[in-house]
């Protein structure tokens, strides 16, 4: 098993303060540890590594980070695979953690933790006003796409399912394209 | 493409008085109709099997049965691949569509449309009060299970998430039991 919710219920702030945090999530109280297996750490690499390149390529394109913890709310301090800041929203590389909600959050699917993933971290992400969600189905090789119509749409009022050849874009990310053969190969 | 949205938004008194095909949703206003792989409607009947025979084996166990429009709101009529209705809640023989939310709701993942399962679906399931949903990933051989702690919870606080070697149980079933490997056998 690469994943265990260890039975202990603890705050957010209980939960910054442990030594190590990596693999770990706070998800509604409960402390959820997974261990990513070759499946996972492909596909967030190869997202990671295109979101990177895109967004070195001009300026202003905002940075790409994470896993870092980011703090929703009391009992929810999720660690997305991959987060992106537009410009204007990077947090200062001297801040400590937890970190603001991010302009983009993708997910990769891990035996177990899926049910918080497309369940209560997609809608406490929703509620809290993410603006584009991306959740990377290892299983069927899918990336499900989450987003607003517009900013201030109230929740994820646009969905995509994007497989095989397709290519993934995103109206945030403008000249942004990946491939999704190049994610799940 | 396995599914397709008709680029025309109804209301729900629209979409129950047209002859469309069935088994298709309207889903925020916008008519879905999934176009199942071979697979599905395979571990649909499991799935239909395993409840009816449960269902039948002891009085008062309730109504199993295929995909009925079920009215949510205006934008919102589903069909469940599978519904259950507890006795007291059953609808009878007689009664016109749209029928009420049911105790519990099985979804069957197809292509293109899983995005709504797991999205605009789940979220509206959730808020209208359906007390357990089952979604059934055929992409992962997974059954990921969205119930209440209590059947006043305001959202889907509890989930599961089964694998082959697991079975499928529920308390609002007392002595169902479905094992994942003849599922998906």
């Amino acid at each position: 098993m690469e994943t265990m919710t260890v039975a202990e219920r603890m705050t957010a702030q209980e939960f910054l303060a442990l030594p190590d945090t990596r693999w770990a999530q706070l998800i509604d109280g409960e402390l959820v540890i997974s261990q990513p297996g070759l499946l996972h750490d492909g596909a967030a690499k190869e997202i990671d590594y295109a979101l990177q390149t895109w967004a070195r390529a001009e300026p202003a394109r905002g940075r790409v980070c994470g896993p870092l913890d980011v703090q929703l709310e009391e009992g929810h301090v999720y660690a997305p695979d991959v987060l992106w800041y537009r410009d204007g929203r990077v947090p200062d590389r001297h801040d400590p953690p937890p970190y603001p909600i991010p302009d983009l959050a993708v997910e990769v699917r891990s035996p177990s933790t899926w049910r918080y993933d497309i369940g209560v971290k997609k809608s406490t992400y929703e509620r809290h006003g993410l603006p584009e969600l991306w959740l990377v189905d290892t299983a069927a090789d899918e990336v499900l796409v989450f987003r607003r119509s517009k900013p201030s749409s109230p929740t994820f009022d646009v969905a995509e399912e994007l497989a095989g050849s397709d290519t993934l874009t995103s109206p945030l990310l403008p000249g942004f394209a990946l491939r999704l053969d190049a994610v799940f190969s | 493409m396995e599914a397709m949205s008709v680029a025309q938004r109804v209301s729900a008194e629209e979409y129950l008085a047209w002859d469309g095909p069935r088994g298709t949703n309207l889903v925020e206003g916008d008519i879905v109709m999934p176009q199942p792989r071979p697979l599905h409607p395979e571990i649909l009947m499991r799935a239909l099997h395993a409840l009816r025979t449960w269902s039948e084996a002891g009085a008062g166990r309730g109504l199993v049965s295929l995909p009925l429009d079920v009215g949510l709101d205006d934008g919102n009529v589903y069909a469940p691949d599978v519904l259950w209705y507890r006795s007291e809640r059953a609808p009878g023989y007689d009664d016109p569509r749209p029928y009420q939310l049911p105790d519990l709701a099985v979804e069957v993942r197809s292509p293109s449309t899983w995005r709504y399962d797991v999205g605009a679906k789940k979220t509206n399931y959730e808020r209208h009060g359906l007390p357990e949903l089952w979604l059934v990933d055929t992409a992962a051989d997974e059954v990921l299970i969205f119930r209440r702690s209590k059947p006043a919870a305001p959202s889907f606080d509890v989930s599961e998430e089964l694998a082959r070697g697991e079975a499928l149980t529920s308390p609002l079933l007392p002595g169902f039991t479905l094992a994942l490997d003849a599922l998906f056998a």
